[in-house]
């Protein structure tokens, strides 16, 4: 007889959630919200309701695979091992180690991320590693990084509930982040003032005190306009610039361009607006920002952040509780997988590999010289793959053909491949293309440790046994690093790569597995009695000064003419997590949802002649899918928007991989023209 | 007194008065539900009390389903030992087969919880003094202040899923042609609603489902003023008696019973 509650941590979005396993004999039977979590005080979202379900799916991979003649066909571990380190040695001595790529995946464990990176760089020999958060807040890396010196959220998600004024940018934090936004209605009900800036009239703008409804992509002319407007009638926090920043001047001669009347003919909102906005950030403090991919996902979106850090230091809302710039993360792992060094130029703890210092470390540590020119992003892998530089990819939990921009293109890039080996705990459109498929065991089956949006790192523990013939990432990593020739691999436990981890990692220095058993930690925490990091720039920024740089309007790549008159936008829907391979697993998450629509105004819906449920077709340059309709006021006339998640009508068929953001390499997955026809 | 009470729970599975009792343990830095057998007796240096409130009752049924013919103990608060009444009085589990392992609650609880009873009063044996209950003022607000509430509801179904006394096999707020799937803004106040009046007569005030909403909703002050009217009109207040029941739900068997 046996029922015991195991603490583990939600699998989904970047709240990173407590929850509770409850175990019968061995087996999962059910989920609980974890009381006295800090994030979410036993509070859950659908999703984290029912983690337990997709465990045992019949559709879990439960065996590793290799492609005959074209079909996959099920091997032991030890020939998919051995047949895909051959493969790959082939290719690297053939075409030169850049010709191979990893993506890691951010929903995995820091330590197999951190194993990923240490794959690339020590035994592969290249640096064309890097992950998903290139195509969600590489642009809040880069932003962030460039003004503050830190990539990460600033405060904590609790510190929420304490301000008086939040700016939320291009989040629907309700259905992304639901337990961020329980902190944003405790705020609300304390008085706050919550203004939402989205084109889309989402659900938290509905409970906001104001919303915004900016015209799509006009997001730093807004902030711009409302810099312009503090400056002028002198709400800055003139001590704080003084003290903190530099390049004050620089972005007040740029800003003052941006008058009233022209801002609101821009973003079309009103005036008064703009400046009501303007003046409570300015003067109802603490004032938070919060954003998300509304402002990321653009082929801007650096420049984007940057002027959200410049609103942010111009009234001293910044290295202070309940402020901050607050980039709310995508995956229960993201920020982790950053952390851990998949990206092409970072080692863990964005080292620069460029930084001689920085590598020697690692390759002292490691007994290997490492690459040291930066490699290849995500989208930059598919353009190389396309080109035929790239010929193998090991593609980790992930499935680009969902959730990459312009599928059909990724799908020519996978297919021009030499040879794709892919791991992941269920079969999907990946697994289908893949020359080798390794079965892996799922967070519950494994322990080990992920890194939540305000940079918190929580200790899971395995609560039951690998599903039968499947193996955690990490042990499959070490297995064909050995297969390949390196000695350096032989872990006994997630913790032994935590510890090597940590100490290549100045800023998890200080964090200890028995550290994080106690108590979860937010870094940068260096040393064993450093009790974290609650929020950044405390004391001055991370790099010294805060650097105002100034941004100007940018104009959007296509825009809506006779042929494409629609603006598309995506998202993500509270019912189902991303390219929904765990969730549409889920019979309860399905039953609420299993397929998606596009969101019509009723006005076009009339004009296009179409009704509620009617399948239509929606085309862009890039191709065209078919999809049911939905007619609301949740978007104005001329936008549409359609939420990611489902193979059968995949909304990245539609949206563009070019051009990418500059300084990120963010592709513009917000903003893309399309039509609709109705299908006779 | 944890002492004490460790050492009854052994006593009881030592001298197989139970064959599992359910209490709570520390994992980590947290206090979860946990079941001790004679298999773990070791982990009953891990059991501890906290201010936490899990739904124990909830969870015992659920062990009962996997093990019907077992018996068990378990920890009740004053609010655990109402949903077993009304369970019982359900035919959902049979108070006869639990040896009930009460603690009384704090002063601090029942100023964290509003509780206007928080002691035990049919469990086997109990620990701790009786703190006094407190009644709180009306809580009644307008149309605008709940409308308010309910469109924050981002459709986790927790108050259903943390609530011992949602017991139903088939779950009224699913069937779509009430409450619309797939959406978000939900159909409100529809969905509260059906739950509302599911709870009136049932609802023995314990939080738990305010306690988890994730949206904020003061769910429980709703069930509250509902349950109020509900004694006005039909004098019955649930978790109190344990032979009393429900007037509407068990109409017929009241009727013969008064001769109606």
């Amino acid at each position: 007889m046996e029922y015991k509650t195991v603490p583990s941590i939600c699998p989904y979005c970047g709240c990173g959630c407590g929850i509770l396993l409850e175990v019968v004999e061995g087996k999962i039977v059910g989920t609980l919200p974890l009381k006295t979590h800090p994030i979410n005080k036993g509070k859950l979202c659908i999703k984290g309701w029912n983690v337990h379900e997709f465990v045992y799916s019949e559709n879990r991979l439960t065996s590793p695979k290799i492609k005959k003649d074209g079909k996959l066909k099920e091997v032991d571990w030890d020939e998919a091992i051995s047949y895909a380190a051959k493969k790959l040695l082939e290719i690297k001595e053939k075409y030169g180690p850049n010709s191979i790529a990893l993506i890691s995946s951010a929903r995995c464990s820091n330590e197999e991320n951190f194993l990923m990176m240490k794959l690339a760089r020590s035994v592969l020999e290249t640096n064309n590693i890097d992950h998903c958060a290139r195509l969600c807040h590489s642009s809040t890396v880069v932003g962030l990084i460039k003004t503050f010196g830190s990539g990460a959220m600033s405060n904590p998600i609790p510190h929420l509930e304490g301000a008086k004024t939040i700016l939320i940018f291009g989040s629907n934090t309700t259905e992304a982040h639901p337990i961020v936004a329980t902190y944003i209605f405790r705020a609300k009900d304390k008085g706050a003032n919550i203004i939402v800036i989205d084109p889309r009239k989402t659900h938290i703008a509905r409970i906001a005190t104001k919303h915004l409804p900016i015209k799509i992509g006009t997001d730093i002319v807004l902030v711009n306009g409302m810099i312009n407007e503090i400056i002028k009638n002198g709400w800055e926090d003139k001590e704080f610039i003084e003290n903190f920043t530099e390049g004050y001047e620089e972005l007040k001669k740029i800003v003052s361009k941006y008058d009233l009347s022209y801002v609101a003919k821009v973003t079309g909102i009103d005036e008064k607006e703009i400046y009501e906005t303007a003046y409570l950030y300015a003067h109802e403090k603490p004032s938070s920002i919060v954003y998300c991919l509304g402002i990321t996902q653009h082929h801007y979106g650096t420049d984007n952040v940057i002027s959200l850090a410049n609103l942010s230091m111009l009234t001293g809302n910044v290295g202070k509780p309940f402020t901050g710039v607050n980039p709310l993360r995508g995956q229960n792992n993201v920020q982790g997988a950053c952390d851990m060094g998949c990206l092409p130029g970072y080692l863990s703890g964005y080292q620069k590999v460029s930084d001689d210092k920085a590598r020697e470390e690692f390759e002292k540590f490691w007994g290997k010289s490492l690459p040291k020119e930066g490699g290849l992003t995500v989208e930059e892998m598919f353009a190389e793959a396309l080109k035929g530089n790239i010929k193998a990819m090991i593609i980790q939990g992930e499935n680009p053909l969902i959730s990459n921009p312009n599928i059909n293109r990724v799908r020519k890039a996978l297919k021009n491949l030499e040879f794709l080996v892919v791991l992941d705990i269920f079969s999907n459109e990946m697994t289908e293309m893949a020359d080798v498929v390794f079965a892996c065991a799922s967070f519950l089956e494994k322990e080990g440790t992920f890194t939540n949006t305000d940079r918190r790192v929580q200790y899971f523990p395995k609560v039951i046994e690998p599903i039968p013939n499947t193996k955690p990432d990490w042990q499959v990593i070490s297995l064909l690093a050995y297969a390949l020739g390196s000695k350096g691999f032989s872990y006994n436990s997630p913790e032994e790569i935590f510890n090597e981890m940590s100490l290549l990692t100045p800023i998890y220095r200080g964090i200890s597995y028995e550290r994080l058993k106690k108590n979860p930690l937010q870094w940068p925490c260096k040393t064993r009695l450093d009790p974290g990091c609650e929020y950044l720039h405390k004391d001055g920024f991370t790099q010294g000064k805060g650097k105002f740089i100034p941004v100007e309007k940018k104009e959007p790549f296509e825009i809506p003419d006779e042929e494409f008159p629609f603006i598309l936008t995506t998202g993500r829907t509270i019912f189902h997590y991303h390219t929904a391979t765990m969730t549409k697993n889920s019979p309860s998450l399905n039953k609420e949802l299993s397929s998606v629509y596009i969101e019509i105004n009723p006005e076009d819906a009339k004009r296009l002649n179409v009704e509620e449920g009617e399948k239509v077709k929606v085309i862009s340059r890039r191709g065209e899918i078919e999809i049911e309709v939905r007619i609301t006021d949740n978007v104005s006339p001329g936008l549409v928007y359609i939420p990611m998640h489902f193979s059968e009508s995949p909304v990245n068929v539609l949206t563009s991989h070019e051009p990418l953001d500059p300084q990120s390499k963010i592709p513009p997955y917000k903003y893309s023209c399309v039509n609709i026809k109705k299908i006779k | 007194m944890e002492n004490e009470i460790k050492e009854k729970i052994k006593e009881l599975i030592v001298n197989k008065e139970v064959d599992g009792f359910l209490g709570l343990r520390r994992y980590f830095n947290y206090v979860v539900p946990y079941l001790f057998t004679k298999e773990n007796l070791e982990d009953l240096e891990e059991f501890f009390l906290d201010e936490v409130k899990y739904p124990l009752s909830k969870i015992i049924l659920k062990i009962k389903k996997f093990y019907p013919d077992k018996k068990f103990g378990m920890l009740v608060r004053g609010c655990d030992e109402r949903h077993l009444i009304e369970l019982n009085k359900n035919n959902r589990i049979s108070l006869k087969d639990l040896y009930l392992l009460g603690i009384n609650c704090s002063e601090n609880m029942v100023l964290k919880c509003e509780c206007s009873s928080p002691y035990v009063r049919i469990a086997n044996i109990s620990f701790w003094e009786k703190t006094r209950g407190k009644e709180f003022e009306n809580f009644y607000k307008n149309l605008s202040f709940w409308i308010e509430k309910f469109s924050r509801c981002i459709k986790c179904y927790g108050c259903r899923n943390i609530c011992p006394l949602c017991f139903c096999n088939n779950c009224t707020l699913e069937e779509e042609f009430l409450v619309r799937k797939g959406l978000l803004p939900l159909d409100y106040p529809i969905f509260h609603l059906i739950r509302a009046y599911h709870l009136a007569g049932r609802c023995i005030d314990c939080g738990l489902c305010e306690e988890t909403c994730p949206a904020e909703i003061p769910l429980r002050k709703l069930y509250k003023e509902i349950n109020k009217k509900f004694y006005r009109i039909f004098g019955y207040k649930p978790g109190e008696n344990i032979e009393e029941k429900h007037p509407l739900e068990f109409l017929e068997e009241i009727k013969e019973k008064n001769g109606i």
